[in-house]
């Protein structure tokens, strides 16, 4: 799929980006050179075996312990605004009537990996 | 023979038939000491942003590690509802922008999460039944944002994100407000086995969000399915159940306002507002959200082989159903009794130690909500109000025996072995509780006195102390004069107290 003007400004607006439409134009070309590179890599013959994803041969975790978590003033420290206590962000507005409290409903919708979406 | 109804008169609408269908999604806070990513504790309720790191906060260059007890609990879980564990799981980031997801992405999983398909059997008055489930995948929790009745802006508290999550979805089988409850309370149950989280939806650390839908019998045999709708900020069992009738109730409406066009809707996501108990629109999904996924770069793939599976095997009890199955075969309980016996884990556990100590199984069933009552109210665990199962048995023994009757064992005997420690025969004999030999008896003759003499049990209710007199006449008469007189004074103050309407 080739990809156009209105694709890049798609991409800029859900990265938060500003593209004018000029830049947007140029970059279309820029990408969908790149894109057709990368795609030049499914051109290589692969053994059989390489439907594996892992390319490592050893699982990285950790066990659970806890450490030590920074101060506050050096989490808050490159912060763009704060109170010393909290960062402070423009008013979030998620909820109608602004009576919200703790945020706590989770953004995953039901929109995910298009589940749910014939019934 | 066969008089056919007259059809209804054409002015009366006819309610269209329908089916409930709720999907339920659910997020789990997993009881580890550290985050998903990094080391950062796990604490509820510490200042805030005092528990963060160059992970969490999202600094560049800082690499994730997952937690592998996090993994072991989700696995638990995974083999506990019978899901397929995936021999390969791998994390993927999920990208959008909220001032507390401080990356621009949630680690998530899309594509190989580390359960699929499995089931919770769900119990109603309509007995067992299985609820299918579509995935369970492990995640990272967010920030919190805390948004200002006044004023232009929010706060954001870090010390929530990172915390390792795992989401359960349903698939749509959960028909009725009823089954929705039903649904969340064995979902809870099952993580409390597990000992994997608290469960506590009051303190966010199980969020549900159910979605929900109607499929309509339109003219000539046609389906019409209306908008799913999601809705959040659902706090608790009730409120799941309110969301789903209320609901279903507004799609009614909505079909009964537009007809088949209803169909033409968008999804939307409603808030519950338990204020008012309703649900308002959020948002609509017109644009769906493009999340842009993609393979988290900075954790390879992870191979479940048999050693994890082994692992998160030995860390799965003996679960609710089965155990209720096993109430009901061994101790003869009835379904009922071994469904609230068996909803946590420490009141089945206790329950079975009684019956061990030589307890009744039916009586020592019907204990259990007194003790959890106890437990509740002094915010203390089962296991340490000071009355063990052992000396437990030994007043429920008393009261099968008749040596003591059931109320005054509950009312005087149970708090006061918590206080004290002392057995259940010593403060019998302390109280004369056990003076007369049935001291059922006792209650039921005071019951008898205050049934027969209404007029001196509503005197000593207005405060009419000296009206006791008569009520202690009567009962002493009936016990023939060998009940002990300040037990016959308490017990008709005990009864008389709690039955008054007033109080
Ligand atoms: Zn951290």
């Amino acid at each position: 799929m080739p990809i156009d003007r209105d694709e890049v400004l798609r991409i800029a607006a859900l990265a938060r980006l500003r593209v004018s439409p000029e830049e947007a134009e140029a970059l279309a070309g820029d990408l969908d050179r790149i894109v057709a590179h990368i795609d030049s890599l499914r051109e290589v013959e692969l053994p059989d075996d390489s439907g594996s994803l892992t390319y490592f041969d050893q699982d990285v975790h950790r066990e659970d312990r806890a450490g030590e978590s920074l101060s506050r003033d050096d989490a808050l420290k490159n912060a763009a605004e704060t109170d010393g206590e909290f960062f402070l962000v423009p008013q979030v507005v998620d909820k109608p009537g602004g009576k919200t409290r703790d945020d706590r409903a989770t953004r995953s919708g039901g929109d995910d990996a298009g589940r749910g979406g014939d019934r | 023979m066969t008089a056919t109804p007259p059809p209804p008169p054409a002015s009366t609408p006819v309610p269209p038939k329908y089916r409930v269908l709720v999907g339920i999604e659910v997020h789990l806070q997993l009881r580890t000491r550290s985050k998903m990513f990094c080391r950062c504790p796990v604490r509820f309720g510490s200042p805030p942003n005092t528990l963060t790191c160059p992970v969490c906060l999202g600094m560049p260059g800082a690499l994730p590690v997952p937690n592998r007890d996090a993994m072991l609990m989700a696995l638990a879980l995974a083999t506990a509802m019978q899901c397929e564990l995936a021999e390969l799981t791998k994390f993927d980031r999920k990208n959008y922008f909220y001032p507390d997801l401080p990356k621009g992405y949630q680690i998530s999983q899309l594509d190989r999460p580390l359960g699929s398909g499995g089931v919770i059997e769900i119990i109603t008055e309509d007995g067992v039944r299985p609820i299918r489930l579509q995935r369970l995948h492990i995640e990272e929790d967010t920030g919190k944002s805390l948004h200002e009745d006044a004023g232009n802006v929010s706060r954001v508290d870090l010390n929530r994100a990172g915390t390792p999550l795992v989401e359960v979805v349903s698939e749509p089988d959960i028909t009725s407000a009823a089954e929705a409850r039903a649904y969340l309370t064995a979902l809870r149950a099952l993580v409390r086995y597990l000992d994997i989280s608290d469960g506590n939806m009051q303190e966010g650390n199980l969020r549900c969000e159910p979605n929900i839908n109607l499929h309509i019998e339109g003219p000539g045999g046609t389906t019409i399915k209306t908008p799913i709708v999601e809705v959040k900020n659902v706090n608790s069992v009730r409120n799941v159940g309110r969301a789903v009738t209320l609901e279903v109730e507004r799609q009614l409406a909505e079909y009964a306002a537009l007809g088949p066009a209803v169909a033409d809707g968008h999804r939307s996501t409603r808030g519950y507002d338990d204020t008012h108990d309703r649900t308002f629109l959020m948002r609509r999904k017109e644009d769906a959200h493009d999340y842009r996924y993609f393979p988290e770069p900075d954790i390879p793939p992870i191979t479940i082989g048999s050693a994890w599976l082994r692992e998160a095997a030995e860390r799965v009890p003996e679960l609710p159903h089965a155990r209720r199955a096993r109430f009901v075969e061994e101790y003869g309980l009835s379904d009922y009794d071994a469904d609230q016996v068996c909803r946590e884990r420490p009141t089945a556990d206790f329950f079975e130690q009684a019956v061990k100590a030589g307890a009744g199984a039916k009586p020592a069933a019907n204990w259990m909500d007194e003790l959890n009552r106890h437990a509740n109210e002094r915010g203390a665990p089962l296991d340490q109000l000071g009355v063990g199962p052992e000396r437990f048995a030994a007043l429920v023994k008393m009261v099968e025996a008749g040596k003591i009757a059931h109320k005054a064992a509950a009312r005087e005997v149970l708090p006061r072995m918590m206080e004290t420690g002392e057995e259940p025969e010593q403060i019998v004999d302390e109280l004369g509780l056990g003076q007369i030999d049935d001291s059922a008896l006792l209650w039921s003759a005071a019951q008898d006195a205050i049934d027969q003499n209404p007029k001196a049990a509503a005197d000593f209710r207005a405060g009419k102390e000296q009206a006791l007199g008569a009520l202690m006449g009567l009962v002493m008469r009936e016990t023939g004069g060998k009940a002990n007189p300040k037990v016959v004074r308490r017990v008709l103050v005990e009864i008389l107290t709690e039955s008054d309407p007033e109080n």
